[in-house]
């Protein structure tokens, strides 16, 4: 038999790779894992687009727990573990609510008055990210800059040869401008 | 969660900072003790902290479709796991046979070099793969992608893998031996070398082997015959005389 071939990441660099979106531990959790959940889903019904869609959810959802500190690994393969079992069961619940479309009309989350407070949150910054696309690039850049990549407001400046009272109001537009759109969307 | 409250340009500065965590301890007190008696700005809190999640998720699902590339050249969307398999051998039959086609004609050009590596190549057969272990899931997919000679797709699930610097010489040796089957010696050299020099792997003895063959169809013949002394291969003599012949 020959041996192991692959050098596995400790969960505890998983965790602090995850919390510090690096680039290269996202890339290579994404693309070790997913091949898995695509047969997965291939076998069950599923075609590749569904398969990277309930993937990426999956994704989202492992990053989001582990950023929140409530995830603990207890064992060596904790991490992939879950993202694979949040995976399938984003699936079947898709399959079940496709069959349960035939006879009763679905409610989609925001139909709900009953979500909690969490799910509400989860939501938010769900739409969050899908208007944030929608900014314009000068904003999504600034933005961007300031808030993921913890640029100061002197770095900033220099870089939209601003100054740094520019650069904060600037921020503060393009902050609000992003709640606008996302105000328009959510009914309070 | 209220989302509709009015937050002046003062109120979003603390407010990310404290997030951000960039407070001075005296200020983070002081916020600390505001919001424990102010509702409305807890709301804010909690907006602004869902502005600034949001904001990560955007970036984060910007970065997964770089991650996904790999896997989107994939031409069998829409398609069920049966099909698809069908469809993926199929592919690979019309694949070889349209490779066999090319090679015919191009037996005349060749040098004579490669005439004497096609005469000698025969690619590994792989490794079995079990399609259970999460460790090395991603490594048995790009084996059996190897098994039935689509080495493109084989390295492309093999090379994150490489990536995080990974002293693996059993996935140096595949990947090498991917690129010789596409006929990139000059790749294949770099990845068997990696193994060539590790005395304790089981892979060692092939990786000579086959490194003198990519040196052989480089046209390197003395590089190929300093692998070709120390190769232990049942044709090693015979393929020693053709070289000592040129």
């Amino acid at each position: 038999m020959r041996k192991s071939i692959l050098k596995m990441y400790g969960q505890q660099e998983l965790i602090e790779g995850i919390r510090s979106n690096d680039d290269q531990i996202l890339r290579w959790l994404y693309q070790s894992q997913y091949p898995k959940l695509e047969i997965y889903i291939l076998n069950n019904n599923g075609n590749v687009e569904q398969a990277k869609d309930i993937f990426q959810e999956a994704f989202v959802a492992l990053w989001k727990k582990v950023k929140e500190k409530g995830f603990e690994p207890n064992n060596g393969t904790a991490i992939t573990g879950y993202l694979y079992q949040i995976g399938k069961n984003k699936w079947l619940d898709y399959l079940r609510s496709a069959e349960f479309r035939n006879t009763i009309k679905m409610e989609t989350y925001f139909d709900t008055e009953e979500a909690e407070e969490g799910n509400y949150l989860a939501e938010y910054e769900r739409q969050v990210a899908i208007e944030f696309q929608s900014l314009r690039k000068n904003c999504q850049e600034l933005l961007r800059r300031f808030y993921i990549e913890k640029e100061s407001m002197k770095t900033l400046a220099e870089f939209f040869q601003w100054t740094e009272a520019t650069a904060r109001n600037n921020k503060y537009r393009c902050l609000q401008k992003l709640r606008e759109k996302i105000k328009a969307k959510i009914k309070h | 969660m209220k989302t509709n409250q009015h937050i002046t340009q003062e109120e979003l500065e603390i407010l990310e900072s404290y997030l951000m965590d960039r407070l001075k301890p005296e200020e983070k007190v002081d916020l600390e003790s505001r919001l424990q008696v102010d509702v409305l700005l807890q709301e804010k809190l909690a907006e602004v902290k869902g502005l600034i999640g949001g904001m990560e998720e955007a970036v984060l699902r910007e970065k997964m479709k770089g991650f996904q590339e790999g896997f989107s050249s994939n031409p069998n969307n829409g398609i069920r796991g049966n099909q698809r398999w069908i469809r993926v051998l199929a592919i690979a039959a019309s694949v070889i046979i349209l490779l066999g086609v090319m090679l015919w004609i191009h037996v005349f050009s060749e040098t004579q070099g490669q005439k004497v590596f096609h005469a000698y190549f025969e690619q590994d057969p792989g490794v079995p793969t079990t399609m259970s272990s999460t460790d090395t899931y991603a490594f048995d997919r790009g084996m059996v992608d190897f098994k039935i000679g689509n080495y493109t797709s084989a390295i492309t699930l093999w090379q994150p893998l490489i990536n995080k610097d990974s002293p693996s010489d059993t996935l140096n040796y595949f990947m090498g031996m991917a690129h010789l089957g596409l006929g990139e010696s000059s790749e294949a050299i770099l990845f068997l070398e990696r193994v060539e020099s590790l005395e304790d792997s089981k892979f060692q003895r092939d990786a000579i082997w086959y490194l003198a063959l990519a040196h052989i169809k480089h046209g390197d013949f003395s590089s190929a015959k300093r692998y070709l002394v120390d190769a232990e291969h049942h044709r090693k003599e015979e393929l020693m005389e053709i070289i000592d012949a040129k």
